[in-house]
């Protein structure tokens, strides 16, 4: 074993147990109470006033794609896709999904069709509500000004692994008075969000989020194991804290280079 | 059901190498073949550009072969991409000239307006709650802080700005990295376990 490594590794077992754990908890039916999200409970009331104005919602999941580290937001972002299509579809509403991978058009096709065909407007479902600039950061963001400018839709949501692309998104819907929903746990965007959305989901919950819209066993003992994987670091923190008080920082610098 | 949409083929492929992954980054004692591994990485993704050309002329070919939607574009595509490739072959000079001076200018163009991107915060910000305007004043501390002119005006914009970016923002960042973290454990017990049954799932 490298040195430094073994506090490390056993806290990483801890947390895989603890999760597993938890997953099992959930899948024998003994789910995690989950707080309600503002966001999740006024969608309604903001797809309705879409299509009230009868202009279309704009959706996309931003940079990152399941490839990658962020894949974890971009499912969640997924997650959310679904149901703002079965909302859009009961409501007749168009929603367009701007995707920056090329191996989301197929899967947002099958989420945009089954949700249309949930909301009970299967009609209205066409592939043409799927679009893919190419993998080009402002060729992406270009194509989201310009429709932006030209649809006007009413909502524009952001839910995913979101990079610069934001600044000009949340901008551009400030611009048309678009309804501005966005949610990453990117860090560099927490500010920004809560700056210029209507509705934001911060940190971990876009997980949250995608965990109670799913209401998926596995991924609710997740977000509760993750919560007290959280109380077990500061607890952690407690115990250093206190420890480098008692000026036994030895104790700690130890344990961490054992 | 086909050989490559069985469960074994997905558990040799992705979670095998996983904990291989894992076990050298804990042992440190398999570094080249660890390295190799990752290397394979690479290769992979070069053969997924053959069948992203492939869909690409498919995609586009029946577009312009059908006149569908705004099938001109599709013709500036193909254009495109012979020049592209021949001159990234035969004419390595034409090749460098069109990324200087057409590809770079034009991506650059979105980012031109410096000022405006970086603007754009405060033109699209909505003051709507308590907490919109707290984070309004923290960011004007910050910029105030950062610009020349900041600390002209008065002092304490470069105290209060440097206490925002130490205090509470440090702690916000390393609150925000651990979830961050953590969620990225949690789909890789799933992966693992094969209980993601989403679209990183089987």
């Amino acid at each position: 074993m490298l040195p430094g490594k073994n506090f490390d590794l056993i806290i990483f077992l801890l947390t895989v147990a603890g999760m597993y754990l938890f997953m099992r908890k959930a899948e024998g039916g003994r789910l995690p109470n989950i707080r309600t999200i503002p966001l999740l409970e006024d969608l309604d009331s903001i797809i309705g006033r879409a299509a009230e104005m009868g202009r279309p919602v704009h959706y996309t999941t931003g940079y990152g794609g399941l490839h990658d580290e962020w894949a974890v937001m971009c499912v969640a972002g997924l997650a959310i896709l679904s149901k703002v299509a079965e909302m859009c579809g009961k409501y007749r509403v168009w929603l367009q999904f701007t995707c920056f991978r090329g191996y989301l058009v197929p899967i947002g096709q099958d989420i945009l069709k089954t949700g249309y065909e949930k909301g009970g407007s299967p009609e209205m479902y066409t592939p043409d509500m799927i679009t893919y600039i190419g993998e080009d950061q402002p060729a992406y963001i270009a194509y989201i000004m310009d429709y932006f400018m030209t649809e006007k839709p009413a909502v524009s949501m952001v839910f995913g692994a979101i990079q610069a692309e934001m600044n000009n998104i949340l901008m551009q819907a400030a611009r048309i008075n678009a309804i501005s929903l966005a949610g990453t746990p990117r860090l560099y965007y927490q500010g920004k969000m809560a700056l210029m959305c209507d509705y934001c989901l911060l940190g971990e919950e876009l997980y949250v989020a995608g965990a109670s819209i799913t209401k998926d066993p596995v991924h609710l003992g997740c977000i509760e194991a993750e919560d007290w994987f959280k109380v077990g670091i500061i607890a952690l923190l407690v115990i250093a804290l206190i420890l480098t008080t008692l000026g036994m920082e030895n104790v700690l610098q130890g344990l961490l280079k054992w | 059901m086909s050989f490559i949409k069985q469960k074994e083929f997905a558990i040799i492929l992705f979670v095998i190498p996983l904990l291989f992954l894992l076990f050298n980054y804990y042992t440190g004692i398999a570094e080249p073949a660890a390295s190799e591994l990752i290397n394979w990485g690479s290769y992979l993704w070069n053969f997924s550009m053959i069948i992203g050309t492939y869909s690409l002329f498919r995609v586009h070919g029946t577009n312009i072969a059908k006149k569908g939607k705004d099938w001109s574009y599709s013709v500036v595509i193909f254009i495109s991409f012979v020049i592209y490739f021949a001159a990234s072959y035969v004419l390595p000079d034409v090749f460098k000239l069109i990324l200087d001076y057409i590809q770079t200018p034009i991506m650059l163009t979105i980012w031109m307006g410096g000022f405006a991107t970086l603007t754009m915060v405060f033109r699209g910000a909505r003051t709507k709650s308590y907490l919109g305007v707290l984070l309004l004043l923290g960011s004007i501390f910050t910029v105030l802080r950062m610009a020349p002119i900041g600390p002209l005006i008065w002092s304490g914009f470069h105290t209060i700005g440097m206490w925002i970016n130490d205090v509470p923002n440090m702690a916000v960042m390393r609150a925000i990295t651990i979830v961050m973290g953590v969620g990225l454990i949690a789909t890789l017990v799933r992966e693992i376990l094969g209980k993601e049954t989403h679209y990183l799932g089987d």
